[in-house]
């Protein structure tokens, strides 16, 4: 009996051993993806976890000003149920522009660490050493996502200003912290030797603060604990503090690996349903053909379970090779996937071998496919052994169509039609393969099209308004720098912009505060409309299912709380939806002194011409600049990664759509042929040529294949229309309205958007020959910095060639920025407190996805 | 060598309204030095040998003998289906065996016409259907071939619901006529039959049987390849095939002429006494 089943098998293989083979590289293409999700689901976690581990970092981290760091402070944090332990470092906060940056200035919110201090929390790890032992330059440590993305090596010269005072530093090593890691959450660490530090303290003594590395028992609750050390902040009256806790900035910083484990895992699945489908449609012709012959074995004795078994048995071991030979090849891809999770996320991940996600891997594909045969193969245990051998399965009907003489057209096309029509399972099975095919192609076009051919758009999406040139002028010379530049040729457009920071019913956001959105170049509002009044508020995704627009919302900045009506809703990408717009005067309703301070001016022209232009304006107008910064270069930089990169993948993945849809029809044409192979023959006798039966066998297929091609088309549209009700869109002069839509905004997938299409379908909109280029996205900090306000306020909206819709308030004019005693720390994490109602609106942080 | 036997005196036929000539002197195919030789592992085995044959119009042509004799290899070599190794075979004029694959199936739509022992239907279609696929190859216009199908079944006792019926429905006498329904639609020259009775009962057999002798009064040729007597009766013409080669051939007049059925039948078996069969 062994050997009779060993030669059914064999037998089985030789017969349809391409279409094995067919089912076998798809599964390969699974296994790899799935494998490589797999890996990088158990293994980024693992490896951050190990990280931290290593690197003994906090579970909470609160910046303090250090003069509100007194010894009762740190008892009463240490005596907090659930603390471990707490390690107070000393070190300085400021937003600090890194110079020449990849071509451009970059500014970022920046803690500078004693790197000789001890530490027990929030270690750092020299993953790049600087060998020379002797150096007149001050040295700073950079860490690893300064390095990378701003390519730095040990001993390259890095100028850092802060507060416009230039520190030209030689770096000496690179390191690793866990503390923040990417910038992501919108600062950076660097550490100085003991000399230098205290040099950079006496330089920046009002932006000296305090990092409470706090540790939490493992059986305590982490946002319990957060709790108890914002009160015991609050009991000591320290406002402006900056509290950060690793769960938040571990989200932010695996945000991209997330993503591609989803992407993966979703492919993985759509090219597993395509492999199963075939093998289910191939086992169901097998049975067909071989139904004389399964007859005959049972008429000798053979079981339906020992039939069954001959025919599964090939199948299992095809995917049992395939997969194993497809993780193999995932150990190729996963470490190149890794490199780009390491360069995003800041921490050292390596791409290992992962035993888990090969088990797993294997056991979902072969398990399976295994149940998909075993499905198919049922029909054995109802064949009749005489009935068989005469042709005619037990209980199996013929199939008869339409008769011909029903059929419309002439006799070629009625015979066409009817055959078309004659298989439905072969019928279902195109379908399925040429819509997924159609879904995956529509994706990459997409994706490819609004990374490539269209970058702006894939940027803007990740990005919020972006002009070319930032501008903060000096005190009492925004009108003055904004008409200037307004009527500076090359400049479209000049518009007050500036982000800040406020409480939205107790959660810290980000805001957006300008005189006039409809200028904006990047429209982010998705639904009704954006402020207007110092009444009206637009509001972020986060907040849209539970505020109405209509209803009110109250807004808080340090003690000062204004109630404002939500007019629309806007997407923000990089804030997770988490983001809302006020009016100028809508601000200053809740901080009156920003009506007197300088306000950033975002300047609008080709991008060819921001360098001359710069030049002109820097050397025309040096008296009344505070800083301005070319943010063209950046955007450049960052669309040329995303661009590549999505690229890359739209490219990758399209590819493998046509390979799997050209293999998935070889092999169903092929079954079709064979099964068909003795009609074949009876119409060749008859006198049909095999010129006709090929246009026979094409016509008898291609309904199916259009109808696939339709379905994967209109789901692709409706899945493009729906996400287009959420998607920023780049304002043209004569900008089209967006539709209303009361749905949701999904904000897991910040980096690009809800849903992959969506991220990519804003081009219906744009019209980038009548629009200025925008350049890199730029969140202005919030800094406490009190100055004398003049009782004026600025709202003007600068075009160079519309009517300026100027109001009657007066300019702002104020000194130049100084620290105050109260200084205010960047909130770059959710609770902020601050006791200055004075954002300055002159430094920008990028922060890519 | 052919050894020509000719008990009977030819009779000449009238023909039907078809219109052709009464007379056999119109050849349709002309086979010279036909061999065929097939491979078994590492012999080789001859299967026709250097035969010679001339088929005639209007003629009822039937190839008899013994089992592995060659007569379905010649059948299916006359009719294009098949490749002799060597040889040259013109059929109505034009030499098959230069044809590429193509040009003879365009060559067999409207020169040949097959029934096979198992009738070889589309199973998947009705009997009208299976009419219909073989005449859209030389008429565009399904309601004329259904036209012309309906004819025919009725020729053929076939009523119209059973027109109707897929192949697996209706019995093997009603596919088997159903099949020379499919083989006349085209108006071909010449009607090949292999065993044509052979999956049949004796009452099936005679109703087909009867619809080829009427198609042969009708003036249609046709060869058959038999091994049943009473079928190569229906014949006028009978050629004995054994070892790859004619042996022997046997006129036996017109199966409705003037000779008694008796008298032929008489003739026919002395012929296949002789031929040892």
């Amino acid at each position: 009996m062994v050997t009779g089943m060993h030669t059914l098998i064999t037998n089985q293989w030789r017969t349809s051993r391409s279409s094995f083979i067919g089912i076998g590289i798809i599964l390969v293409i699974a296994a790899c993806m799935l494998n490589t999700a797999l890996t990088l689901l158990l293994e980024v976690d693992r490896q951050y976890d190990e990280r931290s581990q290593q690197l003994h970092t906090a579970q909470i981290v609160a910046i303090a000003p250090r003069s509100a760091a007194t010894a009762g402070l740190l008892g009463d944090l240490q005596a907090i149920s659930g603390v471990a332990q707490v390690d107070a470092q000393d070190a300085v906060l400021a937003d600090a522009t890194i110079r020449d940056f990849r071509g451009t200035d970059f500014t970022i919110r920046t803690l500078v660490f004693n790197a000789d201090a001890t530490r027990t929390l929030n270690r750092f790890e020299t993953v790049q050493r600087f060998e020379a032992t002797q150096s007149a330059d001050v040295a700073v440590n950079i860490n690893q996502y300064i390095a990378q993305f701003g390519e730095y090596q040990p001993g390259d010269t890095i100028t850092m200003s802060i507060d416009g005072q230039d520190h030209t530093m030689r770096v000496g090593n690179v390191i690793e912290e866990m503390e923040f890691g990417n910038a992501g959450s919108g600062i950076l660490v660097v550490t100085m030797p003991q000399a230098g530090f205290e040099a950079f303290i006496h330089d920046h003594a009002t932006q000296q603060v305090v990092d409470y590395a706090i540790a939490v028992e493992p059986e305590a609750d982490i946002s319990t604990a957060r709790q108890s050390v914002e009160q015991a902040f609050d009991s000591h009256d320290v406002r402006n503090v900056s509290i950060h806790d690793a769960d938040t900035v571990r989200g932010v910083r695996t945000m991209v690996s997330q993503l591609i484990v989803l992407v993966l895992i979703a492919f993985a699945v759509l090219i597993t349903i395509v492999s199963l489908a075939l093998c289910t449609f191939h086992i169901a012709n097998t049975i067909d053909k071989e139904l004389a012959t399964m007859g005959i074995l049972k008429a000798l004795g053979y079981t339906s379970p020992m039939i069954e078994h001959a025919i599964i048995t090939p199948y299992l071991i095809t995917c049992l090779c395939a997969t194993l030979l497809g993780s193999a090849l995932s150990t190729i891809l996963t470490p190149v996937l890794g490199t780009l999770i390491a360069l995003q996320s800041g921490f050292s991940f390596h791409a290992a071998i992962s035993p888990a996600a090969w088990i797993v891997t294997l056991l979902c594909l072969s398990g399976i496919t295994l149940l998909f045969a075993t499905l198919g193969v049922r029909r054995v245990r109802s064949i009749q052994p005489i009935e068989a051998v005469r042709g005619n399965a037990a209980g199996r009907a013929q199939h008869i169509v339409w008769p011909l003489t029903r059929m419309p057209g002439n006799a070629p096309i009625a015979i066409a039609l009817q055959q078309a029509g004659s298989a439905p399972a072969r019928n279902t099975l195109i379908t399925i393969i040429t819509a997924s095919a159609t879904l995956l192609l529509a994706f990459c076009a997409t994706l490819f099209y609004n990374a490539t051919t269209k970058p702006n758009n894939l940027y803007n999406t990740l990005s919020t308004e972006t002009p070319q040139i930032t501008l903060t002028p000096t005190a009492g010379h925004t009108q003055e720098m904004a008409d200037a530049a307004a009527h500076t040729p090359g400049i479209h457009a000049v518009i007050e912009y500036t982000t800040t920071r406020i409480d939205l019913d107790g959660t810290p956001t980000p805001t957006f505060v300008s005189n006039d959105f409809s200028a904006a170049v990047n429209d982010i509002h998705y639904q009704g409309r954006h402020p207007r009044t110092a009444q009206e508020i637009a509001i972020g995704s986060a907040l849209a299912d539970t505020h109405p627009i209509g209803t009110n919302i109250n807004a808080t900045l340090d003690d000062t709380t204004r109630t404002y009506t939500i007019v629309g809703y806007i997407q923000s990408v990089n804030d997770g939806g988490t983001a809302c717009e006020l009016t100028n005067a809508g601000y200053t309703r809740l901080a009156p002194a920003f009506a007197d301070q300088p306000h950033t001016l975002y300047i609008y022209c080709d991008e060819h011409n921001t360098d001359s232009i710069m030049n002109t304006l820097s050397t025309t107008h040096a008296a009344h600049i505070s800083a301005i910064a070319n943010t063209q270069t950046m955007r450049t930089i960052t669309q040329q990664m995303y661009g590549t990169l999505m690229a890359a993948v739209g490219i990758g993945i399209t590819a493998i759509a046509l390979l799997l849809t050209a293999l998935a029809l070889m092999m169903t044409v092929r079954t079709t042929l064979t099964r068909e192979r003795h009609m074949h023959g009876i119409l060749k006798t008859l006198g049909y040529s095999s010129k006709q039966l090929i246009g026979r066998t094409a016509a008898k297929l291609l309904p199916a294949t259009i109808t696939g091609a339709l379905i994967g088309t209109v789901i692709a549209l409706l899945a493009t229309e729906a996400d287009l009700q959420h998607a920023p869109r780049t304002r043209r002069r004569h900008a089209q309205p967006i539709r209303d839509t009361n749905s949701g905004h999904h904000h897991n997938l910040a980096i690009l958007g809800a849903h992959p299409i969506h991220a990519h379908t804003r081009l219906r909109h744009t019209d980038q020959a009548h629009q200025p280029t925008l350049t890199h996205h730029q969140r202005l900090i919030t800094r406490q910095e009190p100055t004398p306000w003049n009782s004026r306020t600025s709202s003007k909206r600068y075009a160079n060639r519309r009517d300026s819709r100027r109001n009657n308030s007066p300019t702002a004019s104020m000194s130049p920025v100084k620290p105050s005693p109260n200084g205010r720390t960047e909130p770059a994490d959710r609770k902020l407190k601050t006791s200055s109602r004075s954002p300055t609106p002159s430094l920008s942080v990028w922060t890519p996805c | 060598m052919a050894h020509r036997i000719n008990a009977l005196h030819t009779t000449r036929r009238q023909w039907h309204a078809t219109g052709r000539n009464a007379f056999h002197d119109d050849v349709i195919i002309q086979a010279q030095g036909l061999t065929t030789t097939i491979s078994a592992g590492k012999r080789e085995q001859t299967v026709l040998a250097n035969l010679d044959v001339t088929i005639r119009r209007g003629d009822f042509t039937v190839i008899m003998g013994p089992s592995g004799a060659g007569k379905s290899t010649l059948l299916y070599a006359l009719a294009g289906l098949d490749r002799p190794s060597c040889g040259r075979i013109t059929f109505a004029g034009e030499d098959i065996m230069a044809m590429r694959d193509d040009d003879l199936a365009r060559f067999r739509r409207t020169n040949c016409g097959f029934v096979f022992q198992q009738n070889q239907l589309l199973e998947s279609m009705s009997l009208m259907d299976n009419a219909i696929v073989a005449g859209a190859l030389t008429t565009g216009s399904t309601k004329t071939i259904a036209a012309k199908a309906r004819e025919l079944f009725s020729m053929v006792n076939i009523d119209e619901a059973t027109q109707h019926r897929s192949v697996s429905q209706v019995s093997g006498g009603e596919a088997q006529r159903a099949s020379i329904v499919r083989a006349l639609i085209n108006e071909p020259e010449l009607v090949f039959a292999d065993e044509l009775t052979g999956a049949l009962n004796s009452q099936n057999a005679k109703a087909v049987l009867d619809i080829f002798s009427r198609m042969h009064e009708r003036g249609q040729s046709i060869v058959m390849v038999t091994h049943d007597r009473h079928s190569a009766l229906r014949g006028n013409r009978v050629l004995y095939l054994r070892d790859g080669a004619i042996q022997g051939e046997c006129d036996l007049g017109a199966h409705d002429g003037a000779k008694p059925y008796g008298e032929r039948e008489h003739a026919l078996a002395m012929f296949l006494d002789e031929m040892g069969w």
